[in-house]
């Protein structure tokens, strides 16, 4: 899941490199440098691309730290 | 000490700003003084920019809109210190005490402001939807206890299905269902977001005319028989003031594809939208704050398309519950039946003066506390 999300950041930044330089520790907002509006459109394509649904109540920022701890988010929510 | 009444409005859509011009116009008429604040005045040109930004992909996509809802964002990071610093200089200085709060962005600020102020401070929390709204949903997840010291007044209560409170707009009086046109209002909110422009071409083909209000000129096509539009100035902002250093409702026009003109002042509310809504069988809308105001106070019956989040799903359960609104689903079930209409504007007349206004009852509130002192 790791590797989808940061290919998912990639697409949305239009940022091929990002597949090189992203980790699962990069931070969404510092490294992959995501705005407002492409955390947006990231978990619109999350959501699609997972067939999951984030949820306000259980989503927090802390999640958005690095790419690891959001693939752990969202792998929590596909087994629900 | 000064009985100011300080209105706190967001931007972030015109349900958290008008209703706090109808306040504040309200004491004026009862001889109270108040003043308007919009929250994004104190945001950096970058963050207003930000905001402008967000309002343009929140139209061009729904999707978009009610995602943004789902991720939790802190509104600090977004205020500009000077500008905050600025504010509470004048508000100490002018021994500002009474407040009302229509967003959650504003209760960081007024809890900096309680701890400075060196004066008591009373503020209302004023929930014009019937359940908590983003900006409140937010300041919740970031300090469960934010009412503390604070009084929480909700205009309605969904479990018990009522009103308990409305926000007057003159004038006073709901035209009856037969002195209406039959047109039928059709809109996205102030940000113009929804699922509003799928729907001309069915309530056309069911016989009406409609009324729709359009975000920029570029979506006003070929002109369609008995279709008309109308825009707010697309240059207008909530958090410019005018030359008199006010806030203002939304300069407003009717506008054809061929362009704008120019967009007069709004002196009065009824001189925009509401102008138009008051006169019509109908308003097609998603269920915002705003929409059920402006229902409430002109007595024009609610369509409800999708709602902008959970909070606006109760809101139009609320109108529907209450015989004042109906889903948009059903409504065409019925053929775009025009007695539903009626009915719905019947049950809106008869409930006139059952609820109190909350600016009165503001205003008895104060003058009850002046009276003790």
């Amino acid at each position: 899941m790791q590797q989808k999300v940061i290919e998912i950041i990639a697409e949305i930044k239009e940022e091929p490199g990002l597949l090189q330089t992203l980790s699962g520790a990069s931070d969404l907002t510092l490294d992959a440098a995501l705005d407002s509006l492409q955390i947006i459109n990231f978990i619109l394509r999350v959501e699609d691309e997972f067939n999951v649904e984030v949820d306000f109540d259980t989503f927090d920022l802390e999640h958005l730290k690095s790419v690891d701890r959001f693939s752990a988010y969202v792998a929590g929510l596909a087994v629900q | 000490m000064n009985n100011t009444v300080t209105i706190l409005c967001s931007g972030f859509g015109l349900g958290f700003y008008v209703p706090g011009l109808l306040m504040e116009r309200k004491f004026t008429a009862l001889g109270i003084q108040a003043e308007i604040e919009v929250f994004e005045s104190l945001m950096p040109d970058s963050k207003k920019k930000r905001t402008d930004d967000n309002r343009k992909a929140y139209q061009q996509s729904f999707a978009v809109a009610l995602t943004s809802q789902k991720i939790p964002s802190d509104i600090r990071s977004s205020l500009d210190p000077a500008a905050v610093e600025r504010l509470f200089r004048q508000w100490k200085q002018e021994q500002r005490q009474h407040f009302i709060v229509l967003s959650g962005h504003w209760v960081h600020v007024m809890d900096r402001y309680r701890e400075i102020a060196g004066m008591p401070v009373y503020a209302d929390l004023l929930y014009i939807d019937a359940d908590l709204s983003p900006s409140w949903k937010n300041l919740r997840k970031l300090n469960p206890g934010y009412a503390e010291g604070y009084r929480e007044v909700s205009m309605y209560d969904p479990a018990a299905r009522e009103i308990l409170y409305s926000i007057d707009a003159e004038p006073a009086e709901p035209l009856p269902a037969a002195a209406r046109n039959g047109r039928l209002v059709v809109h996205g909110g102030g940000w113009g977001i929804g699922t509003f422009r799928e729907k001309f071409d069915a309530l056309e083909s069911a016989g009406y005319e409609l009324d729709i209000a359009a975000y920029s000129v570029q979506e006003i096509g070929q002109a369609v028989r008995g279709r008309r539009y109308y825009m707010n100035d697309p240059q207008w902002r909530t958090w410019q003031r005018d030359s008199n250093g006010k806030y203002t409702f939304p300069p407003f026009a009717e506008v054809t594809g061929t362009g704008a003109g120019s967009f007069p002042p709004s002196r009065n509310y009824q001189d925009g939208m509401y102008g138009v809504i008051r006169q019509a069988s109908a308003v097609i809308s998603k269920p915002g704050g705003g929409a059920l105001i402006d229902s409430l106070a002109s007595g024009t019956p609610l369509v409800l398309l999708d709602p902008f989040g959970p909070h606006e799903k109760i809101n139009s359960d609320l109108w529907v519950e209450l015989g004042y609104g109906i889903r948009y689903g059903d409504w065409a079930g019925s053929g775009y039946d025009y007695d539903e209409l009626r009915k719905l504007s019947d049950n809106l007349r008869s409930a006139r003066g059952q609820y109190p206004d909350y600016t009165s009852s503001y205003a008895e509130l104060l003058s009850a506390a002046e009276g003790r002192r």
